[in-house]
């Protein structure tokens, strides 16, 4: 027993590590966190940008779980009738958010300020369309407890079922780059 | 649990008096054999977790909400099918009133502009003026009657700068359309050459307003 008794002291010394710290929940901070999609057509560029990203964060045992929102509607382009024509064609009022998931590495460094570059595995769930795929993600982290992540990924509308939009009878080109600067604290 | 708490229910754990001690070689009668995994059994999903709060169950079915997005959907095609036409309406008014602009050009030069006074472009020039009207008044049509699903603010960008400078045409057209017959009731004064050219100046007016309308939906 007293063996026992030795390993539960043992346990207990080492529950009391940081190595078993308890997880981290952070959350976006919509007011300085955006989105943008970019896409091309023959006669002009779209840039839209949305600022009413929601998310949130468990970093834990090294690894984060990564959870995000945003609103289809929120996108600005500058451009009214461009911002109609992308809500009818993503069919806004059906599908009225985008929802990403990710994991990844996210290890707390040893010293702040620190960036790191890491590939997260990301879930995107867009126009009712699921895909999966890896993103490259650069994460700066300002102290252990606030972290800015920034990441940039290429999806196809097709892939998506999106009907591309059209001006002057010409398909915009079927790769949309989204990328989004996200700053995360408690 | 929080790390502190194991902590304490282990130390607690170490104080609090122990069961009997099993002898060696036997088995503790209350020992439970370990559960066998079964077929259903598959590895948690990486990306199977949510982090906000559960989503309300929407009911099976919502009939107003349904109706609703019927509407949306006939309106959404319906402006889409309207836009269409808009666009290819609108482009070949632009080259019907280019057209016009020449002819009502050479017709100017060819009565005032040092020409032989031969009249030869005046039909053709009023007959094209004629299509480009019916044409700039259809395409403008289809673009104010296109239904709009999605509400759009008013505000200073390239879709307000289309819609003033189609504007700025129209009021061209308008003025022309007046201006065009009146110059012509005044054959053989010298008040139609003024007439005539200011016809012109006006008809160069609505195709730069209408180009310049066309361009800034289209490239910015």
């Amino acid at each position: 027993m007293s063996f026992i008794r030795m390993i539960v002291v043992a346990v207990a010394l080492l529950l009391t590590s940081s190595a078993f710290a308890d997880p981290t929940q952070l959350k976006v901070v919509t007011a300085k966190s955006t989105a943008s999609y970019h896409l091309v057509h023959k006669m002009h560029k779209v840039d839209a940008t949305s600022k009413k990203v929601d998310g949130k964060a468990i970093l834990t045992d090294g690894k984060a779980q990564v959870m995000i929102r945003i609103p289809v509607d929120s996108f600005d382009s500058d451009n009214v009738n461009r911002d109609a024509h992308m809500k009818e064609t993503v069919e806004a009022a059906t599908y009225p958010t985008i929802e990403l998931k990710a994991v990844g590495p996210a290890a707390t460094p040893a010293s702040f300020p620190s960036t790191v570059k890491s590939t997260f595995k990301v879930q995107l769930v867009f126009h009712g369309v699921k895909q999966l795929f890896d993103a490259p993600v650069e994460i700066t982290w300002t102290s252990a407890t606030e972290v800015s992540a920034t990441t940039s990924f290429k999806i196809s509308l097709d892939g998506y079922k999106v009907e591309r939009p059209s001006l002057m009878f010409i398909k915009v080109d079927d790769e949309l780059v989204l990328d989004a600067k996200l700053l995360f604290t408690p | 649990m929080t790390r502190a708490g194991i902590t304490l229910c282990l130390l607690v754990g170490l104080v609090a008096p122990t069961r009997a001690e099993v002898p060696d070689g036997g088995l503790p009668v209350d020992m439970a054999p370990a559960p066998v995994p079964t077929a259903e059994a598959k590895p948690k999903d990486d990306l199977d977790f949510d982090l906000f709060e559960p989503k309300k169950i929407a009911p099976a079915f919502d009939p107003v909400a349904a109706a609703l997005a019927l509407k949306l959907s006939a309106e959404v095609k319906t402006r889409r099918r309207v836009l269409t036409w808009h666009q290819g309406l609108g482009l070949a008014t632009l080259g019907a009133l280019a057209l016009t602009m020449v002819l009502g050009t050479l017709d100017y030069v060819d009565k005032f502009g040092g020409g032989d006074y031969t009249g030869k472009y005046t039909a053709a020039h009023e007959g094209v003026s004629i299509v480009a009207t019916a044409g700039f008044t259809t395409t403008a049509i289809l673009g104010l009657a296109a239904p709009t699903p999605y509400k759009k603010p008013i505000r200073a960008d390239s879709a307000l700068a289309h819609k003033v400078l189609m504007g700025v045409a129209a009021a061209c057209f308008v003025a022309n359309l007046i201006l065009g017959p009146i110059s012509a009731s005044k054959e053989g004064t010298l008040l139609q050459r003024d007439l005539a050219g200011a016809h012109v100046g006006i008809g160069f007016g609505s195709l730069a307003a209408m180009t310049a309308g066309w361009l800034a939906f289209v490239i910015k």
